[in-house]
């Protein structure tokens, strides 16, 4: 999939760019829960952008490494939408998200254990054989060390792609979040790592809280994270690369943007390559 | 060592503990309370604006601890409101309020109902109520207060001495709309939604009202997407 180049992630703010016009971006990705809908709206402007771009379903709520609360019916209304938009691309992140009733709504950290491993490879090995296609995991941000780990976030990753086959969404951004927040070196995650695992790459923006990096999807790239960038093209190659903003979402211009700067670095691993 | 389920059951209980006070565990308690909040106040934009942004916000954090959210999902979370708020003490002096979030529950599902096809008048037997339409009888003029919350609206304009309402929510194409009932059409849709046929929900109607005129109201709620099959 590495001709997609660079995509935008597609928000509600902007459905209207999209009425009738076809903005130059190489392909979408849409957040799967916005379209779990039977109908209205959301469901009418993806059957009208699946005709014409590529499109990512990118899950936020199933929480793969759920120890309890894992949801068969969430499970079953992802599946029900893959098989409607026919995505390019699935995928889903490496986190928890239920326990004892309740579910937070939110990418909570794993530790990266043999039990976790073995959970999430069940979960993921299960998922794509009934999706009928590869899923991909992505790599989340984390603000602080949920336990003991038995090996490092990039060895997991590994280690859940040997079991499962499943692809990564990288996310350089994460790797970079995790790296001020937690001092896990995101070049030796990226180096445990093989090269034809990496599927797909997503890039945003973070907030520099007092204390933190907060991974907030609400600002440009950050500098340093281009030159992560970088680096990942230079080991992966020129893997489809995605532009996700979600809060303070600004004009469509800034996104497409963004897009032009990670499509430049593409095409320049590619004329390397060449 | 803890088990995995171990480890997550007390996480997600210090997640709840605002007295624990751990650097990254404050962070993924505002990210959570915030989506909480962030997904209440998109279903419910009218009673945010009732009761003003900041207090909003502890409502919002109040309803989280009562009911849980359940979900991946996050439009399926707010379900219980309305529930909520007929017990919630801080918006007593607004005693309108939990219909308001009935009406609005009822506009968010609407938003997100299946498409309908249109009625085929071949089979005029087979009327129903469209996906997504709701009646509700309240007694607070809610059409009212949803309107002047509205795009181009007056919140100030609101009477809330106007008595009581009978309304309808349905989409119009992708566009949630609440209107207000005479008796008769709120017996027919009332009946169509119990599962009557056409025939006996026209003569419940009829019966309901006297100025309720059959062959009239049936086209108008053809037309308008509210009846279909």
């Amino acid at each position: 999939m590495a001709q997609l180049g660079a995509g935008i992630g597609l928000r509600a703010r902007h459905y209207p760019e999209f009425s009738g016009a076809r903005p130059a971006a190489g392909w979408l990705e849409v957040h799967s829960e916005n379209y779990f809908g039977a109908g209205g709206r959301e469901r009418a402007v993806l059957e009208s952008l699946r005709r014409d771009y590529p499109l990512s379903l990118h899950g936020v709520g199933l929480g793969l490494g759920s120890a309890e609360g894992y949801s068969a019916r969430h499970e079953e209304k992802l599946c029900a939408l893959v098989k409607w938009v026919e995505p390019a691309f699935v995928s889903e992140h490496l986190c928890w998200s239920t326990a004892a009733g309740r579910h937070y709504n939110d990418l909570l950290p794993l530790p990266y254990t043999e039990e976790a491993l073995a959970l999430v490879a069940g979960r993921v090995a299960r998922l794509q054989e009934r999706l009928g296609q590869r899923l991909l995991v992505e790599n989340v941000s984390c603000y602080l060390e949920p336990g003991p780990h038995d090996m490092g976030e990039g060895e997991f990753l590994a280690a859940l792609v040997r079991r499962t086959g499943c692809g990564l969404l990288l996310d350089v951004n994460n790797l970079y979040v995790n790296q001020v927040n937690l001092g896990r070196d995101a070049e030796v995650q990226m180096r445990a790592l093989d090269a034809e695992s990496v599927c797909e790459i997503h890039l945003a923006g973070f907030f520099r809280g007092e204390h933190r990096l907060i991974d907030t999807h609400g600002a440009r790239v950050a500098e340093a994270v281009w030159q992560l960038y970088e680096s990942a093209l230079g080991r992966f190659g020129p893997v489809a690369t995605l532009i996700e903003w979600d809060t303070d979402v600004p004009a469509l211009d800034v996104l497409l943007e963004e897009a032009a700067k990670a499509q430049a670095r593409l095409d320049a691993t590619h004329a390397l390559a060449a | 060592m803890p088990s995995l389920l171990e480890q997550q059951r007390a996480f997600a209980l210090a997640l709840l503990d605002p007295a624990l006070a751990d650097e990254g565990l404050r962070v993924y308690r505002a990210n959570v309370f915030g989506n909480w909040s962030a997904a209440l106040g998109g279903a419910y934009p009218v009673v945010r604006a009732i009761v003003g942004a900041e207090f909003f916000e502890l409502l919002a954090r109040d309803y989280a601890q009562a009911a849980p959210s359940t979900s991946g999902d996050l439009h399926e979370y707010g379900a219980q409101l309305a529930a909520f708020l007929d017990g919630y003490v801080q918006t007593r002096d607004l005693p309108y309020l939990p219909d308001v979030a009935r009406l609005e529950w009822c506009a968010h599902l609407a938003y997100y109902a299946a498409d309908a096809p249109p009625f085929d008048l071949a089979r005029p037997t087979q009327a129903r109520l469209a996906p997504g339409c709701a009646l509700l009888e309240s007694a607070w003029p809610l059409q009212r207060i949803w309107e002047a919350h509205q795009d181009g609206g007056d919140p100030g304009s609101v009477d809330l001495g106007a008595g009581p309402d009978r309304v309808l929510v349905h989409r119009n194409r992708w566009r949630v709309e609440v209107c207000s009932l005479g008796a008769g059409d709120y017996r027919f849709l009332e009946r169509l939604r119990a599962g009557a046929e056409l025939g006996p929900a026209l003569e419940a109607a009829t019966a309901a009202d006297a100025a309720f005129v059959a062959r009239v109201a049936f086209a108008a709620w053809v037309q308008a997407g509210v009846i279909t099959q």
